[in-house]
């Protein structure tokens, strides 16, 4: 489904990933690590369309991705955004209903199933009580959870999403990840992550960024001590099915 | 909020309502009491009623151009002189006043400020076209809308500069007349048209874009992902608010307060649906500059109190209760 080839990523002058070659298909979940200011985001941006790709390209479906209407865009490929902005106070509901925008085809009012696929997706994310509620007033970690129902009604084929879970309690940690796994079945799911023995557990694949290099496979392949020291500069050994993070090697290390 | 089209359909006619009760008792009324038109029809039809419909236009556009700022900015506190309109407005008629005195009394006044708020929008997009067309990233922390503000703050400043020059190179005879004009004058003895039409054509354009614009407010990188033209739609969205601002202003001189009070006002009452907001607050900022107007002329009759005077008073206190209500 998506196809990066030869792909480089920079934010203003630095080169963040070079020459990436890439490709994600649906059934796959994909979890991408590495360290602050690796890249990860610049890359969802890239994979979005959001930003050009400094060297080489990105295809869905084997078009370009800068060659595609923006309206059609909107229909095959979705991301939820890492920082979420409520300068109105919009209600759940409406933050929510918003994403359904390449699905109306101009329509001005909001269909019936409009509706019932904001209150479903609320539902997936543990929200439906919350519906009539302001978005700017929930807790950080059930505002995230507004925006991954977000994604869910715009219910693109490739879900790219900027650490999903990063204010999620340890709960729901389980449970976003898990709903990204179920989603995965249909989906193409590319996901931003920090914790490994989250992504171990649930992702199907992972593409880890270090300094200028960079390596992708299963999660059994790529998230093992050896890599993960490289890429974020630290120890890590493994305990039974975890991975665990001993000490800092020192920093930039790599 | 969710809005449905029996919801709107029922608020409009009751704003519409309001509002044809407010250009009907604005017309009808004045210092010396109410009466029925049959009794003063000349009063009725020559002076009154073309100030009512003059004061409904102008409140309505300041209300709209309020709205459609607030969504621009993404800012619920912004009006439509915060990009520097109003101060244009005024460099551009005491400019007239000052190379042609006589053009005080004539249209020169209208026209100068007219040419003078559309200077300044010419500026403001000048200077903004590098901020709006920054990369959605960097925008998504809402450095583009930033600099539009900053853009218009700097502008309005330089404005206030050469006002303040301008006024002291100026007869002291004309002052007195151009600085009741700057605080709001719907002085009128026929319907101003062109006003009409310029509200006309910014209403049916913001009411058919009201879902996309309900998607821009929720910020640039989500409209852009969710497939919608943002630089188009940023640049037009403000083309139509200020250019609506210019032509109430040059009409009417600055009258402060209906686009920020009417729209916060209808967003607390409403929510922020813009398909309901927008045609609302054209109705609503109508119908309360029809009051504000009869209160100018008939609270300290014969004399007449700018209009601007009336809203400032009675916005100040009530945009503090709004605010104090709601943070």
């Amino acid at each position: 489904m998506l196809n990066a080839r030869n792909l480089s990523v920079a934010l203003g002058r630095r080169t963040l990933i070079d020459s990436l070659d890439w490709q994600v298909h649906q059934g796959e979940f994909w979890c991408v690590l590495g360290r602050n200011g690796a890249g990860k985001t610049t890359l969802l941006h890239t994979l979005a369309g959001v930003i050009p790709a400094a060297f080489g390209e990105v295809r869905l479906h084997n078009e370009p991705l800068q060659r595609i209407e923006s309206y059609l865009l909107a229909r095959h490929r979705g991301l939820m955004p890492q920082v979420q902005s409520d300068s109105f106070g919009n209600s759940v509901f409406d933050t929510v209903v918003i994403a359904r925008l390449p699905h109306r085809s101009g329509a001005f009012w909001n269909s019936a199933e409009d509706v019932d696929a904001v209150k479903n997706a609320l539902m997936r994310v543990g929200l439906a009580d919350r519906m009539g509620d302001s978005a700017a007033r929930l807790s950080g970690g059930e505002r995230q959870r507004v925006a991954l129902a977000a994604l869910l009604v715009q219910a693109p084929e490739l879900m790219l999403l900027d650490e999903p879970v990063s204010h999620q309690d340890v709960a729901q940690q389980l449970q976003v990840m898990q709903l990204l796994r179920e989603l995965s079945a249909n989906h193409a799911v590319i996901s931003s992550c920090h914790d490994i023995n989250l992504a171990r557990r649930f992702a199907t694949h992972a593409l880890v960024l270090g300094e200028g290099q960079h390596w992708l496979g299963s999660v059994d392949d790529i998230l093992v001590p050896k890599t993960l020291s490289l890429a974020f500069g630290c120890e890590f050994i493994q305990q039974g099915d975890w991975l665990v993070p001993l000490e800092a090697l020192g920093t930039r290390a790599v | 909020m969710i809005s449905t089209p029996r919801q709107l359909i029922r608020d409009l006619l009751l704003l519409s309502a309001a509002a044809v009760m407010a250009i009907f008792i604005a017309g009808l009324c004045g210092g010396g009491g109410c009466w029925m038109p049959s009794s003063n029809a000349d009063i009725f039809w020559q002076l009154r009623m073309p100030r009512a419909l003059l004061a409904f236009a102008v409140g309505g556009s300041l209300a709209l151009s309020g709205t459609l700022m607030q969504l621009l900015l993404r800012n619920p506190l912004a009006d439509p002189y915060v990009l520097g309109v109003s101060g244009g407005a005024a460099v551009g008629a005491l400019s007239a006043v000052w190379l042609v005195p006589a053009s005080l009394a004539a249209y020169g006044l209208h026209l100068g400020s007219l040419a003078g708020a559309l200077g300044a929008i010419g500026l403001l997009f000048g200077l903004a076209h590098p901020s709006m067309n920054r990369a959605f990233s960097e925008s998504a922390k809402g450095s583009s809308d930033v600099r539009l503000i900053l853009t218009g703050v700097m502008l309005s400043a330089g404005f206030g500069a050469l006002i303040s020059l301008l006024f002291t190179m100026s007869d002291d005879k004309n002052f007195r007349g151009i600085f009741f004009w700057l605080m709001g004058d719907l002085d009128a003895n026929e319907v101003m048209w062109p006003i009409w039409l310029v509200l006309l054509l910014a209403l049916v354009w913001s009411v058919r874009h009201a879902a996309a614009l309900n998607v821009l407010a929720q910020g640039e990188l989500n409209a852009h992902l969710l497939g919608l033209p943002v630089k188009r739609l940023r640049t037009m969205t403000l083309l139509t608010a200020s250019v609506t601002a210019a032509v109430a202003v040059s009409a009417a001189g600055t009258i402060g307060f209906v686009g920020l009070v009417v729209p916060h006002a209808l967003r607390l009452l409403y929510g922020n649906d813009h398909r309901r907001l927008l045609p609302a607050s054209v109705l609503l900022g109508g119908a309360v500059l029809c009051l504000a107007d009869l209160l100018a002329r008939s609270l300290l009759a014969p004399v007449q109190l700018p209009v601007g005077v009336v809203t400032s008073l009675v916005g100040v206190p009530v945009f503090l209760w709004l605010l104090g209500r709601t943070r």
